[in-house]
């Protein structure tokens, strides 16, 4: 006979066993401790609604035992408990409930302020659930889409049935179902359709069934999550049909959560379909028509309850079979302190107790509507139970049939029966009991929902399939007064799932490349992340990649900039209005400098604007903006209603910037056109072909030096970069990546957005008040822009030279106070001194000029520090 | 089985007021994919006649369109075979229909085409490596089987607006 491990020992299993019956088999009455008394709590629903059964199985924590089949070598155990869930010395706890109110936590360790994070620890640790793997390893789960018109949940003969409606009539439908088809019924006729009915639907070539599928949400869309034994099946539906049933009442009495008591359709399937006796000697309380029917199974199935409590008319066959028939008894407690030992009862003839083992009760049920809930304002209907709890299976499966027909088959949520006694357990799961609930009432928490914050109850695994009714009736019958209940909001997840299926389909972040990735891998260089795009660092001696620069002839990888071409007769209009650079009167062939900033004057990136000529520019702005700078210019462009073209050229443009003293002659090797300072001077740029490559080069001077930035065709890109490295072999050129380029532009005294800017930071706090034309027209923040330099600036990124060498970040002192940070620092080998860049605040009206960043002083600086009059960079 | 195949085209995109686009649909030279009222990528053989005759069409009715040959920008690929369909529900939420469609496809934005036996995937060039990665590691178990070599993309269906 196969068998699971549970807790080192083999406990065998029968075909067709969940886990939970495979452990009752052995004798397993305890399945786990409640969350805070540590009270016993033993198989009650069976039907998956409830937390009593929560197991660990092969690592993962709360699993419910009773839905999940055994299989050979599965390993099982308990949760919670302390040293075990058998001997729990934690259970302490359940003779201090005064100790522990209600909330107890909100109002106990708030002094000293280390008392709570103390507690926590250990009340966290104290809880009866289970632990989490820590192992680093990823599971990778599966996503994958399913598009159907029509979605149902529920495979039982209300969503059947909505189903075969719905295909008939040419739709395509999903159905899921988290147990197999008829697990839940009893063997009967009823059963017997059920399955015949899904055999029927499932070859319907338009209908797909997915059993042990479980819905975990509706959300917008609708879109319905199933988890499944790979993964998510993210079902996208043009509707819902929700036909998830009912779930039995949960009764509320003292001692209702002792392992003994069962709801009816448990017991009954314990028997039937398990061949396992509930216990020995089981009283039964049965008041609905469907416990009477559970009452006959269990009564065929060899279990004698030694009474049964009953106010409903019970057939003849039922009450002839029954030794002790109760009839105006009235359920007051279960006892008994491991397990169930006695039930007591009130009669006509005064308070009876019986000797028991099992508690069977039989109530009524209500619907298991979560989902439904979830979809209010959706497409989503209910079909069966859900929507009428209780009713008969031929009304389910008309109801069914009616909700797969018609897509507006909207059903109202009724039936309400909720079950207060005396005391008991409300909400299982949190341990919150009645007598909980009346104390937080009395202390002024008066609405489910705010009621449901305190005490926790709904909170807890079952998410309020057992208990929130009875909090909504609850309130209603606290407030005295005639309101209807209001039910808490459902929301997903509706059963409990794996961390691992909700990361389904989730990944990091996409990787860019450029052209040149594996040029750049072929020369040793160390890739990186830069943003979204990897990027080369360095290829070796990054010092000499500098010098290169500084020195001879370098090249660099810039194709991740954002590229744009804007065109159409309102071109110029649109980055007049936008921009806070002048555009109008820039000649085809020049550029300038261009900022973005938001409304309220802030810079929000930058780059360069080119004139092209023909009405038309093109846009540069920094390599990680690409998208946003995009969405921000077509709303722009909507807003103004301006005829404008723009096009994202970034990814079909590569850049190579080529820069250097001798970074002309260079280029002058590869191209017949005049590169000359004449033709091609400082923020200059021109049509040229390159080792046969037509290019757009632009003379710009983010290194400080010479530089021809080389937009080309992106698949041309490795061949221009081979042919440029050629072409300067003699020269010494080398490529430069991103740690060169970082101390290059910092002795340029350039910024670099994001590091070195805030959030707030406006043009004249970075020094860029000269790229703004105020006395230009309106563009976006100038009105702000007006209004921040009429102050006084009290806050401004300055240039710093450093005695020794700070970290990036550290903060900067004057007079004992914080007054800044650096936010760029490095060493420059020209200037032999360690430079960079940082934000100050003024010191009553006054910029400090020497500050203290930790240890090493500093002075404030104008920048750049290299070559302050730009001849290089002209020449 | 499913085969994930690169595949080469050119490409051209055309910006242009909605009217001067509506004419791309016309003629026979090419597909265009109308990816936005005011903007079409039309697929060809050849980018250069394509520029002409683009040019040529949109002109009379927006003299400032703006026609690009952006072939290099984007990246192909095709899903062929059986199980295509099931690799494509993996890598993306889009629902398939014949003719195109826009969405995300392994997390990048992509034009979706839907041809009788294959699943074209048009997105950044940027991306190529990524979505490629992206398919084989969450469609492994799918038998996804990589030919050599790309292959010509000539659109079978003309999507039109």
């Amino acid at each position: 006979m196969p068998s699971i491990a549970f807790e080192g020992r083999p406990v065998p299993f029968e075909d067709g066993d969940t886990v939970a019956i495979a452990l009752f088999r052995a004798g397993v009455r305890t399945f786990t401790r409640s969350i805070k008394h540590h009270r016993r709590r033993g198989l009650y629903c069976l039907t998956g609604d409830c937390a009593n059964c929560l197991v660990t199985v092969d690592g993962v924590p709360g699993v419910r035992s009773c839905v999940i089949e055994a299989a050979e070598g599965m390993r099982v155990r308990r949760e919670g408990g302390w040293p075990s869930v058998e001997l729990d010395l934690v259970s302490i706890a359940d003779r201090l409930h005064a100790l522990m109110p209600v909330g107890f936590y909100y109002k106990a360790f708030v002094r000293p302020r280390i008392a709570w994070p103390i507690a926590e620890r250990f009340i966290r640790r104290a809880t009866g659930v289970g632990t989490l793997p820590t192992s680093s390893s990823p599971v990778h789960r599966i996503e994958r889409n399913v598009h159907v018109e029509l979605a149902v949940v529920g495979a039982g003969i209300a969503g059947l049935s909505a189903a075969r409606a719905a295909a008939e009539a040419g739709e395509h439908v999903l159905v899921a179902d988290e147990r197999r088809v008829g697990e839940l019924l009893l063997p009967g006729t009823d059963r017997d359709a059920v399955r015949a009915l899904a055999e029927d639907v499932a070859g319907l070539p338009n209908v797909s069934l997915l059993e042990r599928h479980t819905a975990i949400g509706v959300y917008e869309g609708p879109i319905v999550p199933l988890a499944g034994p790979d993964g998510i099946v993210r079902v996208h539906a043009g509707r819902v049909v929700v036909a998830t049933g009912a779930v039995e009442a949960h009764p509320v009495f003292p001692g209702n959560d002792l392992p003994g008591v069962f709801l009816a359709r448990g017991a009954a399937r314990l028997a039937t379909a398990f061949g396992v006796r509930p216990g020995d000697r089981v009283v039964a309380v049965v008041d609905s028509h469907e416990a009477i029917e559970q009452l006959r199974v269990l009564l065929s199935s060899g279990v004698v309850p030694v009474g049964v409590v009953t106010r409903a008319a019970l057939p003849e066959d039922v009450r002839e079979a029954l030794p002790h028939l109760l009839r105006d008894g009235r359920l007051v407690r279960a006892g008994g302190r491991r397990a169930l030992r006695e039930v007591e009862l009130e009669t006509p003839g005064g308070i009876r107790r019986i000797e028991a083992d099992a508690l069977v009760v039989g109530l009524g049920t209500v619907p298991r509507d979560d989902l439904l809930r979830m979809g209010d304002g959706l497409p989503v209907a209910g079909a069966g139970e859900v929507i009428r709890p209780g009713c008969s299976f031929a009304e389910a499966a008309e109801s069914g049939r009616a909700a797969g027909r018609s897509p507006s088959a909207w059903a109202s949520v009724a039936g309400f029966a909720p079950v207060l006694g005396r005391d008991g357990y409300v909400c299982p799961c949190e341990d919150v009991s009645l007598h909980d609930l009346e104390r937080a009432w009395a202390e002024g928490w008066r609405s489910s929902e705010i009621l449901k914050r305190y005490t926790t109850a709904t909170m807890g695994p079952c998410q309020g399939a057992l208990c929130s009714r009875h909090l909504a009736a609850f309130c209603s019958r606290a407030r005295g007064r005639d309101e209807p209940p209001v039910l808490t909001t459902a929301r997903p997840p509706a059963r409990p799932v794996a961390l691992e299926d909700l990361a389904a389909g989730v990944h990091a972040i996409v990787e860019k490349r450029t052209a040149l990735h594996e040029r750049h891998l072929a020369a040793g260089g160390v890739v990186a992340w830069s943003g979204s795009w990897k990027r080369p660092y360095r290829y070796g001696d990054w010092i000499d990649e500098y010098r290169a620069v500084r020195e001879r002839a370098s090249i660099m990888d810039v194709g991740t900039l954002a590229k744009f071409l804007v065109g159409g007769r309102d071109a110029a209009r649109l980055l007049d209005a936008v921009f806070p650079t002048r555009i109008e009167g820039l000649a085809p062939g020049r550029s300038r400098y261009l900022l973005a900033l938001d409304e309220a004057g802030y810079v929000v990136d930058d780059g360069m604007v080119l004139a092209l000529g023909e009405g038309r520019f093109a846009l540069t702005s920094t390599s990680g903006g690409a998208d946003r700078m995009e969405a921000w210019l077509r709303d722009r462009v909507d807003r103004l209603s301006m005829h404008v073209h723009l096009v994202n050229q970034t990814a079909m443009l590569g850049a190579i910037n080529l820069a250097g003293p001798r970074a002309r002659e260079v280029l002058q090797r590869l191209s017949d056109d005049d590169v000359g300072a004449d033709a091609l001077p400082h923020l200059g740029h021109a049509a040229i072909t390159v080792a046969g490559v037509a290019c757009r080069a632009m003379r710009v001077g983010f290194v400080g030096e010479v530089s021809f930035e080389l937009h080309h065709a992106r698949g041309r890109g490795p061949h221009l970069w081979d042919a440029l490295l050629e072409a300067g072999r003699d020269l010494g050129i080398r490529p430069h990546g991103l740690d060169a380029l970082d101390l290059l532009r910092l002795e340029k005294g350039h910024i670099y957005l994001g590091q070195d800017t805030l959030p707030d930071d406006h043009p004249w706090k970075l020094g860029l008040g000269w790229a703004v034309a105020m006395d230009k027209g309106d563009f976006v923040g100038r009105t702000a822009l007006e209004r921040m330099r009429a102050l006084p600036l009290e806050r401004a990124l300055v240039g710093l030279r450093f005695d020794g060498t700070p970290r990036r970040g550290t903060p900067l002192a004057a007079h004992g106070r914080i007054v800044g940070r650096v936010t760029s620092c490095g060493t420059s080998p020209g200037l032999g001194r360690t430079i960079g860049l940082g934000w100050l605040r003024a010191v009553d009206g006054v910029f400090p000029d020497r500050v203290t960043a930790g240890s090493t002083a500093a002075t404030v600086v104008a920048r750049p520090f290299y070559d302050p009059e730009g001849a290089r960079l002209r020449g | 089985m499913v085969e994930l195949v690169p595949m080469h085209a050119s490409f051209v995109t055309c910006a242009a007021d909605p009217a001067a686009i509506d004419r791309l649909v016309e003629p026979a030279f090419a597909v265009a994919l109308r990816v936005a009222p005011d903007e079409a990528l039309v697929v060809a053989d050849d980018a250069a006649e394509v520029l002409r005759e683009a040019s040529d069409l949109l002109a009379p009715v927006d003299p400032d369109a703006v026609v690009l040959d952006t072939t290099d920008g984007w990246a192909v690929i095709a899903l062929e075979g059986d199980g295509a369909a099931d690799v494509f529900a993996r890598v993306s939420q889009v629902r398939l229909a014949p003719g195109i469609a826009q969405g995300e496809v392994g997390g990048v934005p992509a034009i979706v085409v839907a041809e009788p036996g294959r699943i074209v995937l048009v997105f950044s060039a940027m991306w190529r490596e990524a979505v490629r990665e992206r398919i084989l590691a969450d469609g492994a178990g799918l038998g996804i089987l990589e030919p050599d070599g790309p292959r010509r993309w000539t659109p079978a269906t003309e999507a039109r607006p």
